[in-house]
C-alpha cells in the first residue's frame, strides 16, 4: 500500500520528479565515470611501470617517450642505434634491458619486438601456445585474441605503422604460436614477437638468411631496470648529455601528466558534485511543494490511522526512490559510457577500464541518500507538524 | 471514572477546549450507544466541527475525558492513539478527498494498511454490495461522481468496522433528494456492524432523520 502511495506521490508532479531524477543521474554519471576511468588509469600506470627505472629512446618528447614505449599511446620518437644499445648494455649501473623494436600493427594492434624479459616484466602466463621462437612466430594478448577471436596457428599480414589503414606487409605472414592470460596490462592489446621479425618486416632482401647473421641497425626504445635507486639519480642525466640517446624517468613523467590531467578531473567534479546538490535543491522545492499541495490527503491518511512518522516515511521513501532511480540511471548511462569508452573510442590502447565498482564508487550511493535525505529534513518536518484540525476545518 | 458499559461506544465528560485562550468551548456530556443515532446541530462558530476533532483523537481537550468503546482517547498518546483512531473511528470528512493515485478499492484499503488490520475481502465485498460500489472498486477516484466519491468515503470509514463512525457535515452541500441519499447511506454503513453514529451538521434537514440530537 504504503508503495502504491509513493508512486502515486510521485507521479503527482512528474515532471518535477523527472527533472529530479534527470539531474541526479547526470550528477552520478559524470562522477562515476570520473571514479572508473581514475581508477582504471591509477590501476594501469602503475602495473604498467612494473620494473621499469627508465625509458631510453630517440630525443625528443621524453613524456612522448614513455608514453609510446610503455603504454604505447603515442608515436616513438625515433630509433636509436644498435651500437649505442651494446654501450648501454655493457653500463655496470643497469640490472636489465629490455629492447623495443616498433613499426607495424594488425588492424590497429600494435605488433612490438621485444624479448623474453618483457614478458616476465608483467609475470605474463599463456593461455595457451607459447613464447615465440621462430621469426614471424608472435604471441597475442588477451583481448585482441577475444575481440578478434583469433586462436593457436593462426596467421595474418601486418599493416605498416600505427593506424589500421595503411601499406600492408604481404610478404611474409604472422603465425600465433601463444595466447597470453587476460593481465590488465598492456599485453592484453599487443602483439609480441622478436626483435628480428620487426627488422626482417621492413628488411625483407634478410628473409633468407640465418637467425644469427641477421643484422638489426636500429631498436625504437629500451625499458631499462637499475641495479640501485641511486643510480636514476645520476645515469638519465649521463644519458642525456653524453650519447645522442634520451632517457626518462616514467615515474616523474606520469607525475607530471597526472599534475595536469587532475586539475581538469578536479574541475569536473566540482560541475558534477554542483550538479548533485542542484538537484537536491531541486528535490526540497518539489518535495516541500508536493507535501503542501497534499497536506489534505495527509490529513485524510491521519484520519485513517497514519501517524505522523507514517507521513514522513511517505517524504523520505519517495526521496529515496527518486535518489535510487537517479542513482541507478545514472549508473547504467556511466557503464554505457564505459562500454563505448573500452569498444569504440579506446578500443586499441592499453587502458582497461572495468565495468565492477571502483572502491570510491561504492560510497557514491550512500552519499547521494544522506544528501537527498537532507533535503527534505523540513518538508519532514512540515509534515510532522501538520495541524489535520486546522486542515479539515480550513478546507 | 466513568462507568463501564459495554453498549457505549462514546461518551465524553466535561469536555472544554480552548483557542489560543481566546475562545473556549464547554461540551455538554454526550453518550452515544451502539448503534445510535445522535446528532449535533448548531450554528457556525459553535465548535461543531471542534467537538468532532476532539471525537476523533485529532485535537487534544483541555479538560475532559472522551471514551470511545471504553477507551479513554485522551490518555493515548502519538502512535497508539493513531492506531485506536484507524481501528475504532470512523471519519467522513466534509470533503471527500480520495487520493487520486490509488484505485477507490485502495483508498478503502489504505484504511486497513494504516490501522494495522488485515484486509479482509469478504468485507470489502459486502461493503462495496451494500453502498453500491462494486463496479467501481478498480477505478480511479477523478473518474467518479460526487456521489459515487461520497459512497466511498462511507466505505473507507467503516471498511475496519468501527465503534464510531463521526460525519462532519455530510450533506452541507447537498439538494434536498441527495441529501436524503447519503443519510440513507450513513444509516445503512452504521447498520451493517451496528456502530454508534454521530453526525455534526447546522443543516436542519438532518433533524427529520436522527432522532437523537445534541443542540450546541
Amino acid at each position: 500500500m504504503i508503495r502504491k502511495i509513493i508512486i502515486g506521490g510521485l507521479s503527482y508532479q512528474f515532471l518535477s520528479t523527472f527533472l529530479n531524477i534527470i539531474l541526479l543521474a547526470f550528477g552520478t554519471t559524470i562522477i562515476s565515470l570520473i571514479l572508473v576511468l581514475n581508477h582504471a588509469y591509477n590501476q594501469n600506470v602503475i602495473k604498467d611501470l612494473k620494473n621499469i627505472d627508465l625509458v631510453v629512446g630517440a630525443k625528443g618528447s621524453s613524456l612522448q617517450l614513455v608514453l609510446s614505449s610503455i603504454y604505447h599511446i603515442d608515436q616513438p620518437t625515433g630509433n636509436i642505434p644498435m651500437e649505442e644499445v651494446k654501450k648501454l648494455q655493457n653500463n655496470k649501473k643497469i640490472k636489465s634491458i629490455t629492447p623495443l623494436a616498433y613499426g607495424d600493427n594488425y588492424q590497429g594492434y600494435r605488433i612490438l619486438g621485444t624479448d623474453e624479459s618483457y614478458l616476465k616484466k608483467y609475470d605474463a602466463e599463456f593461455t595457451s601456445g607459447q613464447l615465440f621462437k621462430n621469426n614471424f612466430d608472435v604471441v597475442i594478448g588477451a583481448d585482441i585474441a577475444s575481440i578478434k577471436k583469433i586462436k593457436i596457428g593462426d596467421t595474418f599480414y601486418g599493416t605498416h605503422g600505427n593506424l589500421a589503414i595503411g601499406e600492408k606487409h604481404n610478404d611474409h605472414p604472422y603465425k600465433v604460436v601463444g595466447i597470453l592470460k587476460k593481465s590488465e596490462t598492456v599485453l592484453d592489446y599487443l602483439i609480441l614477437c622478436n626483435t628480428n621479425t620487426v627488422w626482417l618486416v621492413h628488411h625483407p632482401e634478410q628473409y633468407s638468411q640465418d637467425n644469427n647473421n641477421i643484422q638489426i641497425n636500429e631498436l625504437t626504445a629500451l625499458l631499462v631496470e637499475l641495479k640501485s635507486p641511486s643510480a636514476l639519480m645520476t645515469l638519465p642525466r649521463e644519458i642525456n648529455t653524453e650519447t645522442p640517446l634520451q632517457a626518462a624517468v616514467p615515474a616523474l613523467e606520469i607525475n607530471k601528466l597526472s599534475h595536469l590531467t587532475g586539475l581538469g578531473t578536479t574541475l569536473l567534479e566540482g560541475i558534477a558534485w554542483s550538479i548533485i546538490f542542484l538537484s537536491a535543491l531541486s528535490i526540497f522545492i518539489t518535495v516541500y511543494k508536493r507535501v503542501q499541495d497534499r497536506k489534505y490527503e495527509m490529513a485524510v491518511l491521519r484520519l485513517m490511522g497514519a501517524t505522523k512518522y507514517d507521513l514522513m516515511r511517505i517524504i523520505l521513501f519517495e526521496t529515496w526512490m527518486t535518489t535510487t532511480i537517479g542513482y541507478l540511471a545514472g549508473m547504467g548511462v556511466s557503464r554505457l559510457g564505459v562500454w563505448i569508452l573500452q569498444n569504440k573510442i579506446i578500443t586499441q590502447t592499453t587502458l582497461t577500464i572495468a565495468y565492477k565498482f571502483t572502491p570510491t564508487e561504492k560510497f557514491l550511493f550512500p552519499i547521494l541518500i544522506f544528501i537527498s535525505t537532507a533535503s527534505v529534513i523540513i518538508p519532514m518536518v512540515y509534515a510532522f507538524r501538520l495541524n489535520i484540525s486546522k486542515i479539515l476545518a480550513d478546507d | 471514572m466513568l462507568a463501564k458499559n459495554e453498549q457505549i461506544m462514546l461518551e465524553t465528560s466535561e469536555l472544554s477546549f480552548t483557542y489560543d485562550n481566546k475562545r473556549i468551548f464547554n461540551y455538554p456530556t454526550i453518550k452515544c450507544d451502539r448503534g445510535q443515532k445522535l446528532l449535533i446541530y448548531g450554528n457556525s462558530g459553535h465548535g461543531k466541527s471542534t467537538l468532532l476533532h476532539l471525537l476523533a483523537g485529532i485535537l487534544t481537550p483541555n479538560h475532559g475525558q472522551i471514551f470511545i468503546d471504553e477507551v479513554d482517547i485522551t490518555k493515548l498518546r502519538y502512535g497508539k492513539l493513531d492506531k485506536y483512531r484507524g481501528q475504532k473511528i470512523g471519519f467522513v470528512p466534509q470533503r471527500l478527498h480520495l487520493i487520486h493515485s490509488l484505485s477507490v478499492q485502495d483508498n478503502i484499503l489504505a484504511a486497513c494498511y494504516f490501522a494495522k488490520k488485515k484486509v479482509n475481502k469478504e468485507r470489502l465485498h459486502n461493503i462495496s454490495e451494500e453502498l453500491k460500489i462494486t463496479q467501481l472498486l478498480d477505478r480511479k477516484p477523478q473518474f467518479l461522481s460526487l456521489g459515487e466519491q461520497q459512497r466511498v468515503s462511507i466505505a473507507r470509514a467503516i471498511i475496519n468496522a468501527p465503534a464510531v463512525l463521526l460525519a462532519d457535515e455530510p450533506t452541507s452541500s447537498l439538494d434536498e433528494k441527495n441529501s436524503e441519499k447519503v443519510m440513507e447511506l450513513l444509516d445503512r454503513a452504521c447498520h451493517l456492524d451496528n456502530t454508534a453514529l454521530l453526525v455534526v451538521s447546522h443543516d436542519d434537514r438532518i433533524k427529520r432523520s436522527i432522532q437523537l440530537q445534541i443542540s450546541l
